[in-house]
């Protein structure tokens, strides 16, 4: 491989030929050759195009009595919806279909890589981190959407006084806006580094016991049947459930931090309803 | 001094690559949002209210069942003690009966008794005479084989009317 075909291939190509990790060439890589366009890219795209019009097959022939695809799909909804309803609150409701997309689309993206001459666009770091921006995104934007602009930024400040100044001085010797900024941080680097890391760790698992089932058939096998052992299958099948359980837990956490927003402004509302909390006194100064 | 632009290029990170990501996530949510939860949310809402008409009209249902099966079993219970109450009087009804038949037949049975009691002694006081009758024209046929001629007419009669009344003052045949 190229080094400037390694580098638009990101850091876990660097060094292709010590490499253990799958090749990232898919059949899709005259896309790359042709307009420049990696190929995780072009299998992610693909991807979300198949869903578009899945979703469009689907918006036509849904019937009020659910039959065959349709269940599954509804069965999905309705598993995100409690998950976002008991997260989020009662306004949970609303990121059903964020939760939804996030959690079908990811994991079809861990899935596409069982398919032979394919890859997870997952197993590379540029496809989790524009997923967790984009992730991310959708948390703020949401957020300052219920709450206003005001009351977002308060999120940002730690607020245990009364007074106003307490408050100000509080913040300046806590450094509490910067280590709220540095947690956003974290979250963006957590959600793509935990991703990230399962799939590539998977398909590099499956590539390599592929390869040792080709040497130890090559090696023990008479010479008129070399085949290729499977020794990949139990591992493959373990991906199955890996590619869930990522998939569920990158859109639950992007539940979460929704509803660390949402739910605790709404609660804090409710203290300040009340004036009764001991500890924490009300903080209508700032 | 390093910029953060180039700590992030010592990752080799291309910001490119990173947001085309985002932006195909964020056109996907887009579309999906718009074509396909709306209609899969009203469907959704639709089964929910049939199958919740339908439970109530279930419960509804059985409710009316409930209140007929306690009206009917009210209803057997009741039709249960009348025909109890009704037997007991057919057979209080057949007992007194009874009593009144078997009165009667012990009645009539006394009343035959009785007659026939009657009717014995009555032929037995017949007999008794026709007996006595019967006894003395006997006896006075003995007597006049016996002592044939040897009383007159009169002799005859003055000793009848002696035993008669001997016999009437102390009878010797009873």
């Amino acid at each position: 491989m190229k080094g400037g075909e390694a580098a638009a291939h990101g850091v876990a190509h660097k060094g292709a030929g010590a490499s253990i990790a799958a090749p990232e060439e898919t059949w899709f890589h005259w896309v790359y050759l042709t307009v420049g366009i990696p190929d995780w890219l072009t299998v992610s795209i693909l991807v979300a195009f198949g869903l578009v019009l899945f979703s469009l097959f689907l918006s036509r022939r849904l019937e009020t009595f659910p039959k065959g695809v349709q269940t599954v799909v509804e069965m999905g909804v309705e598993f995100v919806d409690n998950l976002c309803q008991s997260v989020i609150g009662p306004r949970g409701r609303d990121y059903v279909p964020l939760i939804f997309t996030f959690f079908i689309y990811i994991f079809l993206l861990n899935l596409i890589g069982l398919i032979p001459g394919m890859m997870s666009p997952t197993a590379h770091p540029y496809i989790t981190l524009g997923l967790a921006i984009a992730s991310l995104l959708m948390v703020h934007f949401s957020a300052i959407r219920e709450l206003g602009l005001k009351n977002y930024l308060l999120h940002y400040v730690d607020r245990p006084f009364r007074n106003v100044w307490g408050n100000i001085f509080f913040n300046f010797f806590t450094l509490g806006p910067f280590v709220h900024l540095l947690s956003q941080l974290a979250r963006l680097i957590s959600l793509s580094m935990r991703l990230f890391g399962n799939i590539f760790g998977e398909d590099t698992t499956i590539y390599q016991f592929a390869l040792l089932g080709m040497l130890v058939g090559q090696a023990f096998l008479p010479s008129w049947v070399q085949v290729p052992l499977p020794f990949q299958l139990p591992v493959a099948l373990l991906h199955l459930l890996v590619a869930l359980v990522q998939a569920f837990i990158f859109s639950a956490l992007t539940a979460v931090y929704i509803g660390l927003f949402i739910g605790h402004h709404e609660e804090e509302e409710e203290e300040r309803a009340s004036h009764q909390h001991p500890l924490k006194p009300a903080h209508q100064n700032l | 001094m390093t910029t953060p632009l180039e700590v992030l290029e010592k990752f080799h990170l291309d910001f490119r690559w990173i947001l085309s990501q985002a932006v195909v996530f964020l056109i996907l949510y887009w579309l999906v949002k718009r074509f396909l939860f709306p209609v899969l949310l009203r469907r959704i809402q639709e089964r929910e209210e049939r199958v919740r008409a339908a439970i109530e009209q279930a419960e509804k249902e059985r409710q009316e069942m409930e209140r007929l099966r306690k009206e009917y079993e009210e209803q057997l219970a009741h039709i249960h003690e009348e025909a109890r109450a009704r037997l007991h009087q057919a057979m209080e009804e057949a007992y007194q009966a009874r009593e009144a038949l078997l009165a009667q037949a012990r009645e009539s049975a006394e009343r035959l008794h009785r007659q026939a009691m009657d009717q014995i002694a009555l032929e037995r006081e017949k007999l008794l005479i026709e007996l006595r009758d019967y006894v003395a024209e006997l006896s006075v046929r003995i007597a006049e084989k016996v002592i044939e001629r040897s009383l007159t007419r009169d002799d005859h009669h003055e000793m009848i009317n002696d035993i008669l009344e001997k016999e009437l003052k102390e009878p010797t045949v009873r």
